[in-house]
């Protein structure tokens, strides 16, 4: 039920697949997300961690881009491709222009408050931020308590609006995943509440389920042949 | 509470005990009421008391753990319990923490290193050459990683 949505591995982090497959399940999350950078190359291990029973393991993509019109092109792309499509928005136009894309699922917020339209696109697109917890457990001091500090303003910010959160760990390493009560624990701190942060945990599941799925149009799906019945979201 | 260490070195209880507390106080202040206190640590799992009610308080201090004595490493939250004999007898296993003493190699598609230690299907190596950009000295590897999935060298079963 619970995923990690973001998990990077070998080459970017230091565990194979496999490993953070079989630490996932041993603490609790029913799947993680293999995110590969721009989708370049190919994840060295992710047949071993396919092996792995009682857990899932998704390939997704994390797009990172410096301008808002090379992210478009990207998107367009790699969307086809993989089931889940993240955008890591390092500046604000990037963020700007992810919130207003229907075809993202995730966007990671490198330190911005959000602004009013932005939050207005997230809600209308239906796309989710992420609530990294990795600065919180980084991060000690007057440094972590700005973080906080933001945190808390996006998370108010995203249920006045109604934007759908995500919560990972980010890990790059066994050694950075969390439980997701824990996890739960720490988004408690910026203000997430128990029902929210389950929420947020299961979303990733549900968003690939919904992607794996065809769909001619939104709110239209492509059914199998003899089973002539439209069914709306 | 009952949590499980996972580390690159070794650490003895006053390294960690330190640590839960300066993540707690860092996380929490002065004011924080959960006055945590190690109560046992084997090596692999421990127990950590605090006062009631602030249970959720000490899981967000102690999942903000990443480094403790200038090794990485993560603590895990395994159970709570509200005395140290259910704690014990519930939550700590008999755990199967091997350190290798063989020094077997791995050497696989861009990674080679010697095998430091085992533990079920789990595999930490120490790679040959320094990794740019990452903060930990091991990789973290399966045995489904290696040739031929799941093999055991020594003829004995590793088994979780």
């Amino acid at each position: 039920m619970y995923y990690e949505p973001r998990v990077h591995v070998m080459p970017q982090g230091s565990s194979s697949p496999s490993r953070m497959a079989i630490v996932a399940r041993r603490l609790g999350f029913s799947g993680i997300i293999v995110m590969g950078i721009n989708g370049s190359g190919d994840l060295q291990g992710l047949d071993a961690a396919y092996r792995i029973g009682g857990i899932s393991v998704a390939r997704g993509v994390e797009v990172a881009s410096k301008d808002p019109r090379s992210l478009k092109g990207r998107i367009s792309s790699l969307r086809d491709r993989y089931p889940f499509l993240a955008v890591h928005a390092t500046s604000e136009p990037v963020l700007r222009e992810a919130l207003d894309d229907p075809r993202v699922d995730l966007v990671l917020n490198a330190g911005f408050r959000l602004t009013v339209p932005e939050a207005r696109s997230a809600r209308r697109n239906q796309v989710a931020l992420a609530i990294d917890l990795q600065p919180m457990i980084r991060l000690r001091g007057v440094s972590r308590s700005r973080w906080l500090d933001l945190q808390r303003y996006n998370v108010r910010v995203a249920r006045k609006f109604g934007i759908p959160l995500m919560i990972t760990a980010s890990p790059r390493s066994h050694l950075d995943l969390r439980a997701p009560r824990d996890m739960i624990a720490m988004a408690h701190i910026l203000g997430i509440s128990r029902e929210e942060a389950l929420d947020a945990l299961r979303l990733p599941g549900r968003i690939l389920e919904m992607n794996q799925r065809r769909w001619a149009s939104p709110g239209v799906e492509v059914l199998e042949t003899g089973q002539n019945e439209e069914r709306g979201i | 509470m009952v949590f499980e260490l996972e580390s690159e070195g070794h650490l003895d209880a006053r390294d960690i005990s330190i640590e839960i507390q300066s993540s707690y106080l860092s996380l929490f202040g002065d004011s924080g009421g959960a006055s945590p206190r190690l109560i046992s640590f084997d090596g692999r799992f421990g127990i950590v008391r605090c006062r009631n009610g602030y249970v959720e308080e000490l899981r967000a201090s102690l999942a903000s753990i990443h480094t403790i004595a200038g090794f990485r490493a993560a603590i895990w939250v395994r159970g709570v319990s509200g005395t140290i004999k259910t704690a014990t007898e519930k939550y700590i296993p008999q755990s199967s923490i091997k350190p290798e003493e063989h020094r077997r190699r791995v050497d696989l598609k861009g990674i080679s290193g010697v095998i430091v230690s085992t533990r079920g299907h789990e595999i930490d190596v120490s790679p040959d050459d320094h990794i740019e950009g990452l903060d930990t000295r091991y990789l973290g590897l399966t045995y489904f990683d290696l040739e031929g999935g799941c093999d055991y060298a020594d003829g004995t079963s590793d088994g979780v």
